[in-house]
């Protein structure tokens, strides 16, 4: 997030695309209850009439893996009514006049059959989003996982700048990270394309700074976790350590992940559960919970939170960090850490954004990186004054359409995402009684008038195909979703949806297209 | 009755929470922080049932090893962590390994543990292949 | 005790009293910063007096979150149970409660420790001893003074504490207080009753100071008239099932029963905290979930303002104003007694019939037939398993202790089966008071339970408690005609009483039985009912969807069979045992032809967790259809809100 969560209750108008907030990132849904109070307006933008369209002042239905038109038609809306920040145009951004004239076609008119939605709700969205002072963007996977994801989000950014949304408060683009620590697994580079804190391994300080700490080590741009799976399945990747991640539920392409990992000659899965991934493993590492051991989450807002050991490991279990430190020394790295707290004072070395934050004083409440030193009091809103990389960079996001589209084959959309009471792919919530009693299996949503057409009854089991493969789920019928556009929840491993979507990646950072698969569906026997 | 004060593991709220343990150690449930900058005495169904799974009697218990009919036996932790010692370093060319050696974790981990692994995977197994679920 | 002792204790003085409790109970003491405030052992914590409130009500301290029940082992004698209902459970002394939590105990005494006796509540209250120490501040949502459960704490308490300038006020109010005196005696000066006159004084005062007042003198009208207000849907579209609220209520009382299975051969049931607020809190293992959305949100507030106070004569919201501080989403008991009342002010309408209407509530102590007490089964064995019909099977048991068989006496409408590591589920008994040795019971492969009872084999342990529930009242059947309805599984619960009558033919008039089914062969008791049809004066009618050859056999509807009966309907009971959708259609007709609703009896079969009235799953309105039915008349269920 370039804001706080706090900051939301503030709002005076909250924009949210692709996230279900309210039953996915509950405490900052209720924020969004307290702007409501205040008199702020709520817009949605979501294929599913999720639970905050029921308070929303305007909702768009949009069609799945088409928010690059919308936001690109929006852009061209604000231009053509004047309602940009000149100002702010001039004196803290470059590159306008490109997206300027790359916009210049995108009209509602343009945008509304691509879209689904009616040139004038378009307008609408674009108005009140420019007029509105504080106005606040808050999005999650449902604008990431398609192809377009990487430039919508830069198109979101382009209209933020241009009406002066970014650096003050309860404005920005704030995407709501779904996982409890994916902010700081990005941060600390458990990517392939930085070392911690961002940094391009090819920047030469970078290697210099790392080696003073590190030693010789492997320093290029490796191969993410999608072509990861592309060379265990060719047969070039030899081994693999999987810690505390399930990509047989959650990756696209099922059938494609489970023939990798029978694949790889060797593979090693550490987690607390015996998943669908780690019964492929060679060797199995038992790991403790995270009410089992200490060190920090990042939260969505950069706030780095301690989380302490509540109870000692169950059975022979241990930490990650103790295996790990285990794994190091054994391949032989002369490392030998004692705790997470020393392991954090590395990071104070090598990591800019985290140079102030220790453990000690965390204790009460956590700090919001950038925090550089021990002084430092953490920093709630990113881009105030000037941007990171100093002038604001508009980019030109042209929209295609690529991937997954609907056919006579298939007619339908597939869309994928999560329920309230359970979590990614229900390892844990799954076998909690509270949760697992909301929705003890899964299910595909569909339209009352699709299930009329095609001659489906509630709870009824329903075959749904896609190029890649077929499940049977039972039907939930329901005006939540759009017609011809269909929606099942990832967690249900009897019921994995991960089998039908493909691996459409977006080009450039490689996210995959799980929001948008074209499928065929029809009464199971 | 004992209190300890911790993150909730499930979103990126981060929400503050006491887990309530009886004197023998049972976890029985779950104390709203109202001091939590974030969360305020306010938790989702995540938060306040989410501890339940950790004394579920499915969880891993020991390190288990793959046998030759491809069925798992337990193990020490010695032999499993010298099984994996062994296979990572046998996967090793002597040269650059980011195409033989990959290294997924997870957003489930703390931040330590990603650095350690960020830093096992390139400064260790010399592999640039290290990734987590900021797709998925 | 017969006078309220009073005392004084210096301010500077209650350190010292602590540590001498202390010393031989562990004092539990308000801790923490600002509203994070929990109780902690002294020996381990700083003491705070700057606090409203504790966090979480007291209650966790006597119904704490999680308890173990029973245990359970399998080995070479069969299968061994122990109660554990003791477990946890200490002397502690819970210093600095405030009069909502000390409220909330009274209730829950009241709730736990009456009718069916609730071990495990009864041995964490008796090693309890609760000190209050009265407010002299409102939280934000405080609203006690509402409601009429404070300021200052007058129940549920053993001593009271009063903060009069240096001293301390102490009033006395049970034994167990009283010994705490005696154990400090030379810090405790008697005090003159005069002292009880400032108490009042500032007692007015804090009241005064109270911001948040609310005149609920019409409320239970207000609720009947807005019983189907629009606002209930603003309400049920905000509410995510956090849970939180009934987490936090000092007189939420509700709980689930989890098997933890910790090997194949041994295992504990557990019960933790569970809440009306989920949505699948009422759903039975055939999917029929009597609360939606909009029904769910508002039974909490019912069930808080109105439904605990008729049903146990105590409020059931003590307004402490937790529930609406843990909100994620602002739903706010307090906003909605507004909404009632300004809904009420603006829009006349009816008050709803069930909300007016008072039922009977025959509350009375019952007896536990488990020697281990209410939670914990009597263990018994399978002799024999008989495929009723394709879906259904009967099973033939008998407890390991014969003796168990002697003292049961046959009164009740089912039993809660176990099956040990699994669960636990209500089954009818679908016989007479002549089974002398052996129960039977008859049911449906509907969830997982009845999955691993249906694959069970002679010889397989079950544990058995109850039996529970208001079956029909059979004397008062007598010199009547009687009309029996069922359709498929649901003519177990009937066959409880038309075994006697048939015994006993003639007490009876003319005896009916309508069976109805989609196909015969889901038609339970096939055998039996084409035996029955041979005695005189019996009649059986089957209403079958699909055509048979086996009997004659009308196609369609039960209700189509009703008016060629040709009753002298004035003096005909029907009892009838189906849906609840059924069971309308059903009444309607017999009073189209005539009968009285009090004549029709009815079985409303909701979902049974505890069978004792205590875990709250079955409720409906202010009843528990557990021990306050099945059985009802059908006056009776009219007067029920329609959530079965």
């Amino acid at each position: 997030m370039t804001n706080s969560i706090d900051e939301v209750s503030d709002a005076d108008l909250i924009l949210v695309i692709g996230s279900n907030t309210t039953e996915q990132h509950p405490l900052v849904g209720t924020r969004i209850f307290e702007a409501l109070e205040k008199g702020a307006q709520l817009y949605v933008v979501d294929p599913r009439k999720i639970r905050l369209t029921d308070f929303a002042h305007a909702y768009a239905p949009i069609e799945p893996g088409t928010n690059l038109a919308f936001i690109n038609a929006m852009i061209q809306v604000i231009i053509e009514e004047d309602l940009v920040d000149q100002h702010f145009i001039e004196t803290r951004t470059e590159n306008y006049e490109a997206v300027k004239a790359s916009v210049a076609h995108c009209t509602p008119e343009w945008a509304a059959p691509i879209t689904r939605l009616s040139a004038e709700t378009i307008r609408q969205f674009a108005r009140t989003y420019a007029k509105t002072d504080k106005a606040m963007i808050l999005f999650t996977m449902g604008v990431t996982q398609q192809t377009t994801g990487v430039k919508s989000i830069r198109a979101l950014a382009n209209l933020a700048m241009m009406t002066n949304h970014v650096g003050r408060p309860s404005t920005g683009i704030n995407p709501l990270r779904g996982q409890n620590n994916v902010q700081g697994a990005g941060d600390m580079a458990a990517l392939p394309n930085y070392l911690p804190g961002y940094q391009w391994p090819e920047w030469p300080e970078t290697k210099e700074r790392f080696s003073k700490v590190w030693g010789d080590f492997s320093c290029l741009r490796g191969n993410n976790i999608i072509q990861m799976f592309d060379l265990m399945d060719e047969g070039i990747m030899k081994a693999m350590y999987i810690v505390g991640e399930n990509p047989v539920l959650s990756d696209p392409d099922q059938t494609h992940t489970i023939h990798a990992l029978e694949k790889i000659p060797f593979l090693v899965v550490q987690d607390i559960f015996l998943t669908e991934t780690a019964r492929y493993a060679d060797v199995v590492l038992p790991a403790a919970s995270f009410l089992e051991r200490d060190g920090t989450y990042t939260n969505t807002e950069r706030r780095v939170q301690l989380i302490r050991k509540v109870i000692e490991p169950v059975g022979d279990c241990k930490p990650d960090w103790v295996i790990i430190n285990e794994i190091m020394k054994r391949i032989g790295m002369t490392v030998d850490y004692e705790s997470p707290a020393q392991v954090m004072d590395e990071i104070n070395l090598l990591v800019d954004s985290y140079g102030g934050i220790t453990h000690e004083r965390i204790q009460e409440v956590g700090l919001q990186w950038p925090c550089p030193t021990k002084d430092h009091p953490g920093t709630p809103i990113l881009h105030v004054g000037e941007f990171k990389r100093g002038k604001g960079l508009f980019t030109v996001n042209d929209w295609e359409l690529i991937g997954d589209q609907r056919s006579e084959a298939f007619p339908f959309i597939l869309t994928t995402g999560r329920v309230t009471h359970h979590y990614h792919t229900g390892t844990m919530t799954r076998k909690i009684w509270t949760l697992d009693r909301e929705y003890p299996k899964g299910f595909v949503e569909i339209h009352p008038k699709d299930a009329a057409d095609l001659g489906i009854r509630e709870h009824q089991e329903v075959r749904i195909t896609s190029a890649r493969g077929t499940i049977t789920a039972p039907a939930m019928i329901t005006d939540r979703i759009n017609e011809k556009t269909v929606f099942i929840p990832f967690h249900f491993a009897e019921i994995p949806v991960n089998r039908l979507t493909g691996r459409n990646l977006d080009p450039i950072i490689n996210i995959p297209a799980l929001k948008v698969s074209a499928v065929r569906i029809e009464v199971a026997s | 009755m004992r209190r300890k004060e911790t993150t909730c593991g499930y979103c990126g709220c981060g929400c503050g929470i006491y887990v309530n343990m009886a004197d023998d150690g049972t976890m029985l449930g779950v104390t709203p922080s109202y001091n939590h900058v974030v969360s305020q005495g306010k938790l989702c169904s995540k938060g306040w049932h989410g501890f339940a799974f950790v004394k579920d009697s499915r969880r891993l218990s020991s390190p288990l090893i793959r046998q030759s009919d491809g069925s798992f036996r337990e193990a020490s932790w010695e032999e499993a962590l010298e099984k994996v010692a062994t296979g990572l370093k046998a996967a090793m060319t002597g040269g650059d390994n980011t195409n033989a050696i990959g290294v997924v974790t997870s957003a489930r981990c703390t931040n330590e543990e990603n650095f350690m692994l960020a830093k096992l995977a390139r400064a260790g197994l010399k592999t640039s292949s290290i990734d987590h679920c900021a797709r998925l | 005790m017969s006078e309220r002792r009073l005392y004084t204790l210096k301010k500077e003085s209650l350190n010292a009293v602590l540590e001498i409790w202390n010393q031989q109970t562990p004092v539990y003491v308000p801790s923490g910063r600002e509203k994070d405030i929990t109780l902690q052992p002294m020996d381990e914590a700083q003491r705070t007096e700057d606090y409203i409130n504790l966090t979480l009500p007291v209650k966790e301290m006597v119904f704490e979150q999680k308890e173990a029940l029973f245990s359970w082992e399998r080995g070479e004698s069969g299968i061994q149970v122990e109660n554990l209902a003791h477990r946890h459970a200490g002397n502690r002394i819970l210093y600095g409660v405030r009069a909502c939590d000390t409220y909330g105990i009274a209730y829950t005494d009241r709730f736990y420790l009456k009718e069916f006796l609730d071990p495990n509540y009864q041995s964490r209250r008796e090693t309890v001893t609760i000190v209050a120490v009265n407010c002299l501040r409102a939280g934000k949502h405080c609203f006690c003074t509402s409601v009429g459960t404070g300021v200052f704490s007058t129940i549920g308490h053993d001593l009271a504490l009063t903060e009069l300038e240096e001293k301390y006020l102490v009033e006395v109010a049970t034994e167990k207080g009283q010994d705490l005196i005696d154990a400090a005696a030379k810090w405790f000066a008697p005090a003159v009753s005069q002292l009880l006159q400032d108490k009042e004084t500032l007692r007015q005062q804090v009241e005064e100071s109270f911001p948040l007042k609310m005149d609920l003198t019409n409320l239970w009208d207000d609720m009947a008239r807005t019983f189907d207000a629009d606002f209930w849907l603003d309400e049920a579209h905000a509410c995510i099932g956090c849970t939180g609220c009934t987490n936090v209520c000092p007189t939420c009382t509700c709980f689930n029963v989890v098997e933890e299975k910790q090997q194949e051969d041994r295992g504990e049931r557990v019960r933790y905290w569970d809440s009306c607020q989920s949505d699948h809190f009422t759903r039975n293992a055939e999917h029929h979930n009597p609360r939606d959305a909009v029904s769910r949100v508002r039974y909490r507030i019912y069930d808080k303002l109105k439904y605990i106070e008729e049903r146990f004569g105590y409020k059931g919201c003590s307004g402490c104003g937790r529930c609406t501080d843990v909100c994620p989403t602002y739903i706010s008991i307090i906003d909605i007694i507004h909404a009632m009342q300004q809904t009420v002010r603006e829009q006349a309408t009816e008050p709803a019939v069930h909300q007016m209407t008072a039922m009977r509530h025959e509350i009375f102590d019952r007896e536990i037939n488990s020697r281990r007490g209410l939670y914990a089964p009597d263990v018994a064995t399978i002799t024999r398993m008989k495929q009723e019909t394709p879906e259904i099977k009967r099973m033939f048991v008998k407890y390991d202790d014969p003796s168990l068989h002697e003292h049961y006496q046959h009164k009740g409408q089912f039993f809660q089966v176990t099956v040990f590591g699994e669960g636990e589920v209500p089954l009818s008994i679908p016989y007479g008071p002549e089974q002398q040795d052996e129960l039977v019971f008859d049911f449906k492969n509907v969830g997982s339970v009845t999955e691993v009872l249906y694959q069970m084999q002679p010889g397989d342990k079950i544990g058995l408690r109850g039996p529970y529930g208001r079956g029909f009242p059979y004397e008062t059947l007598k010199g009547r005609n009687l009309v029996f309805v069922g359709s498929g599984v649901a003519m177990a619960p009937l066959r409880t009483v038309l075994e006697p009558v048939l015994q006993h033919r003639e007490d009876f008039g003319r005896v009916e039985i309508m069976a109805s089914a989609l196909r015969y062969e889901k038609l339970i008791y096939k055998e039996e009912m084409k035996a029955w049809s041979q005695v005189a004066g019996v009649t059986v009618h089957y209403a079958l969807k699909d055509p048979t050859d086996e009997v004659k056999a009308h196609n369609g509807y039960v209700n189509d069979l009703l008016p060629g009966l040709n009753l002298e309907w004035q003096n005909t009971t029907a009892l009838v045992c189906a849906s609840p959708s059924r069971i309308k259609k059903v009444a309607k007709d017999l009073m189209t032809l005539g009968m009285k609703p009090s004549d029709i009896l009815v079985t409303l079969e909701t979902h049974m967790r505890c069978g004792a009235g205590k875990c709250g799953h079955c409720k409906v309105g202010s009843h528990y259809m557990c021990v306050d039915g099945p059985v009802f008349t059908y006056e009776e269920m009219m007067t029920l809100p329609p959530e079965y």
